[in-house]
Formats: structure tokens, sequence, C-alpha cells
């Protein structure tokens, strides 16, 4: 697509959500909104133990109680090797789960499954399931899992895709350009550091629920608040051993979701009890179940290695990845490669590696995660460019400036290593990183505060980071849309696109709205429902905007053609020569039709069709969006306190659709990442119970921490987006875990290789390094 | 919630809620502000018990001055020792354990009669309270006791209450401006945070020998029950404030607490900031 020299009317403004006022008038439904007559609710009990088989399971006394219909377990259900994570078919995710198995492998794992006629009659039959487990040693410790004699995890012989299942790896990945060793041991200067990221959940305010009825076709319906209705079909007839044609998903409104729901995990069990009941039945977690037993961020070790010489060259960079998958191996190589492939190309390099397992434990699974490896992979590479600019004595932002990619560059560690395999040749298209480091360093106030004095009890420094992530998964991701015209001069826009709260709704109307030449209000969206729109992969990898923003405007643009066809006959012109304002058209000779016109005519009276629009589109390469992130904190040297002072995200996502809703997205992930780097984190005893399931001791930032989140958008052009736009959903949440670690070395001398950064860890790395 | 049956009653006057706690006994939970009760019920705990709701007995909210002490009835809230001008001017480390508390939202329903009764170790108000020498009235239909609050509590949630009884006034000692006070909360975050470690000082120093006169120290979260510091305040009683000497107070607070560990702070931590903010807070001279 070339670039639109003529100023856009509707892309580039912030028009008003167009679920907006049914969201905030409370008229919007969503999935637990609605109750339908003789509804079933079902309950899930979970494991007690990390690690052990089910020898006896008694369900009769919990059947016997009044209002129960329905108890699953492993003996009365399909067992259907698949995996629990949407991904594209074939999914690069081991198939290691079970609807139930004999065996369970974490505190919170699936055991059984009660339906009954009210919620409390569901929980005390699920009280009444007695369970007689043989307990079997636990990993907890990822480091552990490869060991010799450790106990094998996944030792079921049903199961595939497991790298190497007796050694409890679920996945590996290794990718080398030039010779990193050589070129290490040949290298002036090198920095290297050994990088921890703990366990974190995703906190959407709505948790996972779904309810599943039969339509009038005896047709399974399945409302259900996730980020991939299209997986979740596919997903749900492979589970229940049934055609997709049996299946209808909808998704109504959605209360966030971050990577959670990106994973089927009640839609299966819920679809199965309405095919064997006849009845419709809800199912939704607690909050507890929320964080234990739905999906959380990979844990990782990632050692890393720099090697330069004293002029700032780069001459390696080493990056060793252990990654904790949990119980199961959702998303588990395409997170793990993704540490190294959202990150490594960010600078020149001759010689790079990236080496990396994902283990499995007797611990929560981890599963897709906004920033999805970008997060833990940009903690070590950006502390280990602050600690390499330290030792060459050189501002940091001078050595980043030096080395990163740029316009017109081609990396070839993206074609090494993508997205959980080799990965595609992806030259740049649009690159504003020296613009979102001028503009960043500028509004923190970067070289007065870098370099003031450090004295007393509160000391403050600046840090900052460098980012890049990816918009979509090159010829992987797919997004169709086609777009109908009324009678009126409106349309309809369906589309499989998924809109979680991200208000991709609203940016793909736009993109329609701008293609059309008309104004936002004359598109009514309708969206993600398998029997209604076209397909769409769903609402991940950073894609919409650009992968299924492309569908629109391909559909946009086929119905324009169609459209301008039809004005053509009616004014007596070339459609070529046709100009669209407002939904009027205009001939060359000042003749005008409007819109509402032309398809009465189309409709009603001449060469009689309806004017529609299709469009498919997938893209051979993924276009970075580019940021720069300063922290400026605050650090007490008694207590180890940290305060974020000031954040300044600038962010290149080239033509932000709608300024507004994108700089909330970076907002928005800052807050998360500030959260997850101070102290979001899930803690767990000695038998892999969780401590801390409740919004109590689970930390998420209130407003009062997240003090001042500064969005900058840099606009560039992306000439491979629609109307130049690339992502803006994931990167953000990278940068303050590096950013904050940054500042806080510039605070007080120490260097954090652990998160998160605790009043009591950020006091002991103070006690360690003897500063207090 | 559950299905087990219950009462709820409830009650706008004094005499009515004494009257019913007389006849139920053992039977009846009290509720104030709910903040720890619905939790705690929603949890599993009190689901036995009646309910004698006392959030409409206005007559228990008020805050009073007289002579060299300030009554406050038990259900008054967060927010209104907050606003209080006389919590401001003469108990300013419960001004300042009202201001750090929880959220608004819960500051708007949380009462001080709460946060006493359910006996957590580390309840904001409590290390104020301490260092004001608080009382508390205790009411029953027969009669009404006074007891000092560093005897009433047992342990976590266990207090010297009786199941006929409830908490109706506070009586705090008003500190006259020559004192200076503080109170300090450390938590993992700013709002909604129980306290890894909380401490309330009070002192009052000698203008012209800048000896120590009067000095009351007090801690949460970091024993069973909040704690005043004797030793510690025996150590610095009619001394001069000096570094070492604080340094050496500090080392001994250190000795007087038993922390644990949890999910919020290992008890490392803890006996480690016990010392420090002690001697932050010594060594600060707001008054
Ligand atoms: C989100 C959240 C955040 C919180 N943050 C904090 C915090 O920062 N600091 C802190 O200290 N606490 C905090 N709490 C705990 C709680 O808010 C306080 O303990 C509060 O003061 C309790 O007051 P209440 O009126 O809500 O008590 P209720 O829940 O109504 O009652 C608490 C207990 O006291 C008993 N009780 C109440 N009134 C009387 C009375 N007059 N006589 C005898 N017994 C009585 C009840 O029977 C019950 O056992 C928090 C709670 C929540 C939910």
């Amino acid at each position: 697509m070339a670039r639109d020299n003529n100023k856009t009317q509707v892309v580039g403004h912030s028009p008003r959500k167009v679920d907006g006022v049914g969201l905030v008038t409370g008229t919007a439904q969503y999935v637990d909104d609605i109750k339908i007559q003789g509804m079933l609710y079902a309950g899930i009990l979970t494991s007690p133990h990390a690690h052990a088989r089910i020898k006896e399971i008694d369900i009769s006394a919990a059947e016997k109680l009044p209002g129960v219909m329905m108890i699953l377990t492993y003996q009365n259900t399909p067992r259907v090797p698949h995996t629990t994570a949407g991904q594209g078919f074939p999914e690069p995710s081991p198939y290691d789960s079970y609807m139930f198995d004999s065996k369970v492998r974490y505190v919170g794992d699936r055991v059984a499954c009660v339906a009954a006629e009210s919620e409390t009659a569901c929980r005390h039959a699920l009280k009444k399931i007695k369970v007689e487990y043989e307990l079997l040693p636990a990993i907890l410790d990822p480091r552990k899992s490869v060991e010799e004699n450790a106990p094998v995890i996944h030792d079921e012989k049903d199961s595939s895709g497991i790298h190497d299942a007796s050694r409890n790896i679920a996945a590996h990945y290794e990718a080398e350009l030039g010779a990193v060793d050589k070129a290490l041991s040949k290298s002036d200067i090198k920095v290297e550091g050994e990088f921890r990221v703990q366990y974190a959940q995703h906190c959407p305010i709505e948790p996972h629920v779904t309810i599943s009825y039969l339509d009038d076709r005896n047709r399974i319906v399945i409302r259900t608040s996730t980020q991939v209705p299209f997986h979740c079909r596919r997903i749900v007839a492979q589970c229940l051993q049934i055609p997709e044609q049996k299946i209808r998903v909808i998704k109504p409104r959605i209360g966030g979701a971050f990577g959670a729901k990106q994973e089927i995990l009640l839609e299966d069990l819920c679809a199965y009890i309405t095919l064997k009941t006849r009845r419709p039945v809800r199912i939704k977690y607690s909050r507890k179940e929320e964080f234990i037993s739905s999906r959380t961020r990979h844990p990782m070790i990632v050692k890393m290695k720099i090697g330069a010489n004293k002029d700032g060259s780069l001459q390696a960079m080493d990056q060793d990845v252990l990654s904790n998958t949990g119980a199961y191996g959702s998303h588990s190589l395409t997170v793990l490669t993704n540490v190294g492939s959202k990150t490594l190309p960010l600078y020149w390099c001759d010689n790079i590696r990236f080496r990396g397992s994902a283990v499995y434990t007797n611990m929560p699974v981890a599963g897709a995660y906004r920033g999805y490896g970008g997060t833990q992979g940009s903690y070590a590479l950006q502390v280990l460019m602050d600690e390499l600019a330290e030792k060459l004595k050189i501002d940091v932002l001078d050595l980043q400036r030096k080395w990163h990619i740029r316009l017109g560059q081609t990396h070839p560690m993206s074609a090494a290593l993508g997205e959980g395999k080799e990965g595609h040749e992806n030259p740049i298209h649009s690159c504003g990183l020296d613009a979102c480091m001028e503009l960043g360093a500028e509004a923190i106030g970067w070289k007065e505060k870098r370099n003031q004095a450090k004295k007393g009890r509160f000391r403050r420094g600046v840090g900052m980071a460098a980012l890049m992530q990816g918009s979509g998964i090159p010829n992987i991701d797919m997004g169709a849309a086609r777009i109908k015209m009324n009678e009126d001069g409106s349309f309809h826009l369906f589309m499989g696109a998924t809109d979680l709260g991200t208000g991709s709704d609203t940016i793909l109307a736009q993109i329609a709205a701008e293609t059309l030449g008309v104004p936002v209000e004359k598109i009514l969206v309708y969206s993600s429902d398998t029997d209604m729109t076209p397909f769409d992969v769903g609402a991940y990898a950073s894609s919409t905007t650009y992968i299924s923003g492309g569908a629109v405007h391909k559909a946009a643009l086929d119905c324009r053609t169609k459209i301008l066809q039809v004005a053509g006959e009616i004014l007596g012109g070339d459609p070529a020569s046709l100009k669209v304002e407002n939904g009027v058209v205009t001939a060359a000779n000042g003749k005008k039709t409007s819109y509402d016109k032309i398809c009465q005519r189309a409709l009603y009276s001449r060469n009689q069709f309806q004017i529609e629009g299709i469009g498919s589109h997938t893209s051979p390469v993924s276009p970075p969006p580019f940021a720069s992130h300063f922290a400026e904190v605050e650090v007490d040297m008694e207590t180890g306190k940290l305060r974020v002072l000031d954040y300044v995200a600038a962010c290149d996502c080239g033509v932000a659709i709608h300024p507004k809703m994108a700089e909330g997205q970076v907002e928005g992930s800052v807050a998360n990442g500030i959260g997850y780097a101070l102290s979001e984190s899930l803690y767990f005893d000695e038998h892999g119970r969780c401590l801390n399931p409740s919004f109590f001791d689970y930390k998420i930032l209130t407003s009062l921490e997240t003090g001042c989140i500064r969005a900058i958008l840099v606009p560039t052009y992306e000439p491979n987006g629609p109307y130049g736009a690339k992502s803006v959903a994931e990167i953000n949440i990278n940068g303050p875990i590096p950013a904050i670690a940054n500042a806080v070395y510039n605070a007080c001398g120490i260097r954090l290789y652990q998160t998160p950064f605790t009043p009591e860890s950020v006091w002991r790395s103070l006690k360690e390094a003897g500063k207090i | 919630m559950s299905l087990s049956s219950f009462s709820y009653w409830q009650a706008l006057s004094v005499p009515d809620a004494l009257k019913i706690l007389h006849n139920e006994q053992q039977q009846v939970k009290l509720l104030a502000g709910g903040t720890d009760f619905t939790v705690q019920r929603k949890e599993g705990l009190w689901q036995d018990k009646h309910i004698l709701d006392i959030w409409k007995t206005k007559e228990l909210d008020y805050i009073r001055e007289s002579g060299k002490s300030i009554q406050l009835g038990a259900r008054t809230t967060m927010d209104e020792l907050i606003d209080s001008a006389v919590i401001r001017k003469y108990a300013k480390p419960l001004h300042l354990a009202a201001c750090v508390f929880a959220s608004p939202q819960i500051r708007n329903r949380a009462t001080l009669g709460g946060n006493i009764n359910n006996a957590s170790p580390a309840g904001d108000t409590l290390p104020a309270l301490f260092v004001l020498n608080a009382k508390l009235k205790l009411s029953s239909a027969k009669k009404d006791r006074l007891v000092p609050i560093h005897e009433f509590f047992l342990g976590p949630r266990k207090t010297l209450l009786q199941p006929n009884e409830m908490l109706t006034e506070i009586i705090i000692d008003k500190l006259d401006p020559k004192y200076q006070s503080d109170f300090y909360k450390l938590g993992e975050r700013n709002a909604v945070a129980i306290a890894i470690v909380n401490l309330a000082v009070c002192r009052k120093i000698d203008p012209r020998s800048h000896k120590v006169t009067d000095i009351r120290i007090s801690y949460g979260s970091v024993a069973p029950t909040v704690i005043r510091a004797p030793q510690t305040e025996q150590l610095l009683l009619h001394q001069t404030l000096t570094e070492s000497l604080i340094n050496k107070a500090a080392e001994r607070a250190q000795s007087e607490v038993s922390p644990i560990s949890d999910v919020r702070a290992s008890a490392d931590y803890r006996k480690e900031m016990s010392a420090s903010l002690l001697k932050f807070l010594l060594k600060n001279n707001r008054s």
C-alpha cells in the first residue's frame, strides 16, 4: 500500500469508541450478563497436590445430592491429546493436555467437573467427591526438571510434540549466527548476567467464563470470553470429536484478556456438558481459580552475555534461556523463541546465539502473556546495554543510537530465529527509534538527572530501555473481513477480529470508514462470531490492527470499487475518475450522487446485486514497532522501597489509527509492566501451593503507585500496514523492568537481577553490595 | 454465600445492641463496617453466627474532647478520623495511620472498633492507639469495664472481649503540643496493602536539658499482637537523643520484636526494618 498523501478524514482522529456508550451505560453484554432458562452451573474440582496419580475417585455421594446433573472425570470423558493454546493450526505447542487425566500435574489441575441446577448445589457436590491420590515426587524448580532421575511429568504414551518428555523438556531451540564463543573470547569488554523473572497472572477484571447451549438445530453455541473464537471452535471440536460445523462460537464484550484468554480452558467442559445433557451450562473461574488454574507468564532464567570492543562495536550476543512452562507446554516453544526473536534483532552484531529450553515443572501452567517472551528478553538485554555503556564510559543513549537497526536494513537474526522456528527476512520499512530516544530523553530530563549527585536516604536516578516487538506472525496470521452495503448508505462490517476491550472494533471501523469515504458512524461492526463473520486467527501477537486491519482495508477497497461501478452507471463516468467524500460521489463533470442512492439502485432497480466487499490478509513481514522508555525512580536506602516518580514511554507504532486509544495501550502496558517489575508475583509453598491467590496479596498497581506515566507517540509511516499502522499492544510492557532496574543503578549503584523489585529484595541487594 | 440460615439484627441504639448480645450470648457476631467480616465470612468463617449490625448505631459515632483525653465512639470510621481537627491536633499518629489505611473506599466503611476487634497484629490504628495509651470501654447489658489496650490482645484474632460484650468507646490521651509524634507504615504498595511493619512513636523532650521526659514506641506486624517496646523506651528515657543512643535503641528494639515470615516479607527483613524505621522516626524532627 502506498503512502496516502491526502489528509485522512477518520484515521488518525480519535472518534468515540463504537461500543463505548454501551459499555459505560451498562447495556453492552458480557458473557455472564445473560441467564438462560434451565441453565446449569458447572464448577471444577482441582488437585490439592502438585504431582499425583488418581488411585480412586468416588462420585457416588456427590451424584446423589439434589440438583446434581452430571459429574465428569477422566473415567467418563473422551481422552484426546491436544493443546489448550489457541494458536494457528497445526499448533506449535505440544499435545500434552487432556480434558481429564488420571494424573494431576500441579496444584489446581483438573480432577472433576460438576454441573448442577444451582451454584450452591454444585459447590456442595464438589466437596462430596472423594479422591484418593498416590503422591508422586514433584518438581518445583525448573533447574531440577532436567536432572538425572527427576520424575517424569509427562510419562503418558499418547502425548505428542514434546521435545524430550523423558527429560521434562517441552521445547528447545537453538540458532547461531557467526561464531559466538570465539567472538566473545576476543572481545575487549564483556558484560554478563543471569536475570530471573517470576510467576505473574494477567488479572483480567473479567475472569474466564463460558456459557454454552444448543440451538434449534442441535448445534452447540458457545458464548465465551476468548481472544480466539475460531481456534476455540477448532479445539473444542477436536476435544469433543465432533465436526466444526456442529459448533458456533460467539465472543460478546470482553473484560480484558492480555493473553490469558488465548487458551481453551473452560469451553471444552462447558460444551461437553451441553452436548450430553442438552442443557445450557455456565462455567466460570473464581478469582482464586483465575490465579491458580488459568494461565501465567512463563517465569524464566535468562543468562546473557555481550562482548564489545573498545570502540563500542558489539562483537557478540549470547542468550541462554531456561523457561518454566509449568505442568503443560502451552505456548512453551513460541514464547521461548520470542525471548530472542523480539530482542536480538535490535542491534547490529555479526555473532549472535540463542539457546533455550522450556521445561515442565509441577507448577501452574504458563501461557501467552502480553510481551510474550519479549518482556523477559528485554530485561537481560537492556540491563546489559546499560552496563556496557558504563564500561565504555559513554552515555547509553549514544551506544543505543550507534548500533540499533535502522530503516532499510534487514537483520539476519530475524531470518534465523522466528516464532517457534526459523524466521523470515524482515526488512525495516519504518523506524522511529532515534526520535523516540530524543523525545523521551528530553521529556524525562535525562542529561541533568542522569548525572546529578546521589546522597542521603532517598536517592533518585533515571534509566532507559530501547525496545522492539512485531506486528503479527509473518505468513501465519490471517484475518478476513466482509463489508455489506445498506440502502441508507451505511455498511455492515463483519470480521473475525476480536475486540477484548482493546478497541479493535473501533479501529477497524475507522479503517473501513476511511477507505469507503464515510464517517465512522456509518459503519456497523459485527465481529467474532464463527457462524457470521469470516475467519481471523484472533487477538494476539499484536496482529489485529496490522493484519485484520489489512483485511478490512482490502474488503473496503473491494466494496468501494463496486460502489464506484454503480456510481459510474448513474453519473456516466469512468469509475476511476470519480471522487468520494463523505458518502457523496462526484464525477469529473461535477455531477453528484450519494451512497444511499447508489445502493438503492443496486438493490431495487437496475443491474441488481448486493454491493459488498471481501478481503483476506496475511503478511510476509512483521514490522516492528519501536519504543524507548525512561524511568525516574527514588530508592529509600533504609527500607529498599522504590517509587517510580516519572515514566516516559515514547513509541513508534507507525500511524496511530486512533491516537487516544494508542496512548491508552501504551499507558496500560506500562502500568502492567511496572506492576510486574515492582510487586506482582505469585508465591508458593514447598508443596507447590499458591500462597496469595487473591488481590489482597497479589499486588497489582493502584493509581497511587503508577506515578506519572507519559505516552509520546512518535509517528512514522509503515508502508506494509493499513494507513501506515504498526502494532502498539505489547511492546510497551517490555520497558518497565529494565528501565527501572537501570534507574535504580543510576540512583544507588546496585544492579537488580531478579524481579519483582520488592522493598525487601532491593534492600537485600543494597546490603549485599555493601551500600547500607 | 452459604446455605445455613441466620438471623440479622440491625441495632439502632446501644441498649438495643447490648440486649441482643445478652439474649443471644455465643451466637452473635458483631458487624460494623464489614470490611473484615465480609471478607472472612466469604472465606468460610463465622458461618454459624447470627449477625448484629451496628453500622446504623449512630450514637457510637463521635469524637469528643474533654480535658486531657479524647473519647471516640467505636463506630467512628477512618475517614472521620482523617477529617477530625481534634485528632490531627492531639493524636497525630492516629491521624497518620488513618491516612495510609487501605483505600478511600475502605476508609469510608472501616471503623476504629472493627480494626481493634479484628485483632490483627498488622492493624494500622493499633500502634497509634498503643502510644496514645488507649483505654477500651467494653460494655455489656450489666456493666461497663475499662481495659487498657495493651492488655486487650491475647494473640492474633484473640482478645479479652466476652461474648456478651461490645466495644463502645475508645479513650485516648491527648498529646500536648510539646510532644513530637509520628507513624510510619512500610507496605509493598501505597494503597490497599497490609503493613510489613508499622510503627508509632511519641516523645517529649525537655527544652532546656534536651532530655527525653516521656517516650512511647509501638510496633505492628512484628509479633503475635501489636506491642510496645518497653526496654527500648527505658533505654531512651531521661537521656539525650544522640546518634549513638538512637543506634543503641534501634538495636534494642530488634530484640523486642519476634516477627514471622510470610508472603509479604521475611522475619529477617521485618527485624531489620523495626530497627531502621525507629532510627528514622527518632532522628526525624517532625513534630
Ligand atoms: C481491601 C481492604 C483493605 C484493608 N486495608 C487495611 C489497612 O490498610 N490497614 C488495616 O489496619 N486494615 C485494613 N483492612 C482491614 C479492615 O478494613 C479493618 O480492620 C477495619 O478497621 C475493620 O473495621 P470494620 O468496621 O469494617 O469491621 P468489621 O468487619 O465490621 O468487623 C471486624 C471485627 O470486629 C468486630 N467488631 C466490630 N465492631 C465491634 C465492636 N464495636 N465491638 C466489638 N467487636 C466489634 C467484628 O465482630 C469483627 O470480628 C482492609 C480490609 C480490606 C477489605
